[in-house]
């Protein structure tokens, strides 16, 4: 059974992704904020991560950079198979796909893949099952 | 059905004394006080973990409802309980059907291990979950 966390501040979206990854088998822990992301990461041994961007309940509305990248970073250092799920403003856009390739370059597969729409969480679930081989 | 309990307080009691608490709990919701009795938990898988270890007994088993016995409101206390609690119920979609506060949960008397009782309203979770 793969253990995945979902790092996602709305409940809708997390309850969606469960649900998703419940038909698949998956085992999951859901983290709202960077506080909890982090913890989990450190405190259990997990297969893959869905992580969203932005939690805007830390963040405020206009920091940047965006709690998310810390969570990539994370992932890097450990390894972890990861990918993100996120609505991207189109300012920000490039910004984002600079910092997430760069940090992609880290990490031990090369890759972090970027599905930028928020709620197209099947399409982010396949490209972590294709990651995790 | 798997109910998992995760023990708040173990880790300030000495390693002698968790352990018994561990393996006491799952003895006392099957088996009652006496040790010798049918309880609604009886018929139930029994998973007992720490703090420290519960996100990763919670993927390793997938449990169908949780108890938090004992103390967990203080987030000042390291492991940061506040944030297992938080990420166990997220994870359960926060349906309160799915886990129970048990606090708080008496081990007495506490100091002189290993005889000691362990107080829990075995009959007030069971009703919680639907079990009785």
């Amino acid at each position: 059974m793969k253990k995945i966390l979902v790092i996602e501040d709305t409940i809708e979206q997390s309850s969606l992704v469960a649900d998703l990854l419940k038909e698949k088998g998956c085992a999951y822990l859901v983290a709202k904020n960077l506080a909890e992301a982090s913890f989990a990461i450190q405190s259990a041994s997990f297969d893959g991560v869905l992580t969203d961007l932005h939690f805007p309940e830390k963040e405020g509305a206009s920091v940047t950079p965006p709690c998310g990248f810390a969570v990539l970073v994370m992932c890097a250092e450990k390894s972890l198979p990861v990918v993100v799920v996120s609505d991207i403003d189109h300012h920000f856009a490039d910004y984002a796909k600079v910092v997430v390739n760069g940090i992609a370059k880290l990490h031990a597969t090369g890759k972090i893949p970027f599905v930028m729409d928020s709620k197209d969480w099947p399409k982010g679930i396949q490209l972590l099952e294709e990651v995790m081989i | 059905m798997k109910i998992m309990v995760i023990l708040g307080g173990s880790h300030i009691m000495s390693e002698t004394m968790a352990e018994a608490y561990k393996k006491a709990t799952p003895k006392m919701l099957k088996c009652g006080v006496s040790g010798n009795e049918v309880t609604p938990f009886s018929d139930h898988e029994i998973i007992v973990t720490t703090p420290e270890e519960a996100l990763g007994t919670f993927l390793e088993h997938s449990p169908d409802k949780l108890i938090f016995a004992g103390t967990f409101n203080d987030g000042n206390e390291f492991p940061p309980f506040i944030l297992v609690q938080r990420i166990l119920t997220q994870s359960m979609d926060g349906d309160r059907s799915r886990f129970l506060y048990m606090n708080p949960i008496s081990v007495l008397p506490f100091h002189k291990e290993p005889n000691f009782f362990l107080f829990m309203d075995i009959v007030g979770m069971a009703n919680w979950f639907g079990l009785s």
